[in-house]
């Protein structure tokens, strides 16, 4: 409850920010449009050439699109200003005054800053999504889409984690470019049907950095046929990679050298 | 010495500082990235069951997507942030006293980066194309080469005045970061790195290619691959030559105008 009450705390300042740079507010919220409209005109031009893509057709691609789209609207909206900051706390030692705080430190640098604009951009996701749903010609249930939209919120928060362990070695390495350049290269591996991964790269794109699963699993469990053992796959590598971050983060916590890092 | 070589020293030991970084980011990003791409263009190949799509085979769709992302990182330079940065904190006051024009010296670190990747392309591109094509390297291969990395070094001064111009709202905006980001995505996908122009529809082409990004990422990249007539590669260099000016004075307005804005102190 306390933290619930902390994070409405967060909101409200938030907004109120968020309304004193107006202009950048908009400018953000057009970029989101366009990483939409360029996703989308990709998609629409690859059909153009094939009738099939890893066994979906263009609707089926399409809600699976749109999928991707909301889960990087809702981490933009909850988690990335927050995920941008956290390597530049380490490196200059800012992270001292949250160390000391009476509060999870991983709450508090993680979900301090709610990105307004993306909040306007998320319901932007969300009518595009609707949208893919209603043009799809594969038939489902009420709870087989309640069921995707709880694996869409799982994949979400392992898209959170893999971030975060692609963040902290900033401990180690002092700058935490390198590897968030390669983490948003990675994107690109959410972003394609898990199904054209083979070999050594599906198991890397599933098991070992499985961002195959953040939307991909889900999309292919709600399409049918969903087997047990997909399902089982997301939830055991979402669980592994949830307490591999954590204990990183304590590892990291460990070698934090404060303002000297 | 003198001040564009100390420049250009400078900004090289920064590129290789951070070893750890520089290696994640050559291998990791570059390398991951074919991999996704020739993997999504292999299922296509596949259930098409064709050998080719739209001009491609499977290997020469893979050095298309080694060389296109390849081509954006050295039009992209020393990426964003490069000069809003300096206006927004009041940074730019240093260039009263030092002897350098700040735009040439802006320029000279952003090429340095630029210059520094357009090597690994090379070297990338060499290798790929002796391990994807199965026909010997010829001694046209070597000039077109030398050829486009000639082209794309010129287009990366484009793009330096592209992002110039997205960079320079930071004297009226507080944070143009941004404008920088959907500059490249408008550039990556109009200019054919996410992609190849000739999958798009003919209507789109025909406006496309007369606009810069087009002539600065597929021109090049077609020019390499060999995909490209000599009239087609001219027309494209053409258009990039004819962009430059326009671009330049573009840059040149917008840095006096904002100049009359500036107030020396971080905002």
């Amino acid at each position: 409850m306390r933290y619930l009450r902390l994070y409405l705390h967060f909101l409200r300042f938030s907004f109120s920010r968020a309304m004193e740079f107006r202009l950048d507010f908009f400018f953000k919220i057009i970029m989101d449009c366009m990483f939409y409209v360029v996703n989308l005109g990709f998609y629409k031009i690859l059909f153009l050439t094939t009738p099939m893509l890893a066994g979906w057709s263009e609707d089926q691609t399409m809600v699976f699109v749109s999928s991707y789209l909301l889960v990087d609207a809702l981490h933009m909206t909850v988690f990335a200003s927050n995920m941008w900051w956290l390597p530049y706390y380490v490196n200059r030692g800012d992270l001292d005054s949250y160390l000391i705080r009476p509060v999870s430190t991983l709450f508090f640098i993680s979900l301090r800053d709610f990105a307004a604009n993306s909040f306007v951009n998320l319901l932007i996701a969300l009518t595009i999504f609707v949208s893919a749903l209603a043009n799809l010609q594969t038939p489902y249930t009420t709870g087989q889409l309640l069921f995707y939209l709880g694996c869409i919120l799982n994949g979400w928060l392992l898209h959170y984690v893999l971030q975060m362990i692609f963040i902290i070695p900033v401990f180690w390495t002092q700058s935490g470019k390198g590897f968030n350049d390669f983490f948003f290269s990675m994107g690109m591996a959410i972003e394609r049907p898990d199904l054209v991964y083979r070999g050594v790269l599906r198991w890397v794109l599933t098991l070992i950095l499985p961002f195959a699963l953040i939307v991909s699993f889900p999309a292919r469990l709600f399409f049918g046929p969903a087997t047990p053992n997909l399902f089982l796959h997301l939830v055991a590598v979402t669980l592994g990679m949830w307490g591999l971050m954590l204990w990183l983060w304590r590892k990291g916590l460990r070698a934090y050298s404060s303002a000297s890092s | 010495m003198s001040w564009p070589v100390r420049v250009v020293s400078t900004e090289l030991r920064k590129i290789i500082a951070y070893r750890s970084d520089f290696w994640v980011n050559f291998l990791g990003q570059t390398l991951i990235q074919l991999f996704i791409a020739r993997a999504l263009w292999q299922s296509i190949f596949e259930s098409n069951g064709q050998t080719e799509i739209g001009g491609f085979t499977l290997g020469q769709m893979t050095l298309y997507y080694l060389l296109a992302p390849l081509t954006m990182k050295i039009l992209m330079g020393e990426n964003i942030g490069f000069l809003s940065r300096e206006i927004y904190d009041g940074g730019l006051n240093r260039y009263l006293v030092w002897p350098l024009p700040p735009l040439g010296y802006k320029l000279l670190t952003y090429l340095t980066y630029s210059g520094f990747y357009l090597l690994q392309l090379a070297l990338l591109y060499t290798l790929g194309r002796l391990a994807l094509d199965a026909r010997p390297y010829e001694l046209s291969e070597f000039l077109r080469l030398l050829a486009g990395v000639g082209y794309v070094f010129i287009a990366a001064i484009g793009y330096f005045c592209l992002m110039c111009l997205c960079e320079m709202v930071a004297f009226w905006a507080d944070n143009t970061w941004t404008l920088g980001v959907m500059l490249r995505f408008v550039a990556a996908f109009l200019g054919g790195a996410f992609l190849p122009l000739s999958f798009f529809p003919e209507a789109a082409r025909n406006i496309i290619e007369y606009l810069p990004f087009a002539a600065f990422i597929s021109g090049p990249v077609n020019l390499i691959l060999g995909r490209s007539t000599p009239a087609e590669a001219l027309q494209s260099f053409a258009v990039m030559l004819a962009w430059l000016p326009v671009l330049g004075l573009a840059v040149k307005a917008l840095w006096k105008k904002g100049n009359l804005q500036y107030t020396g102190v971080g905002m």
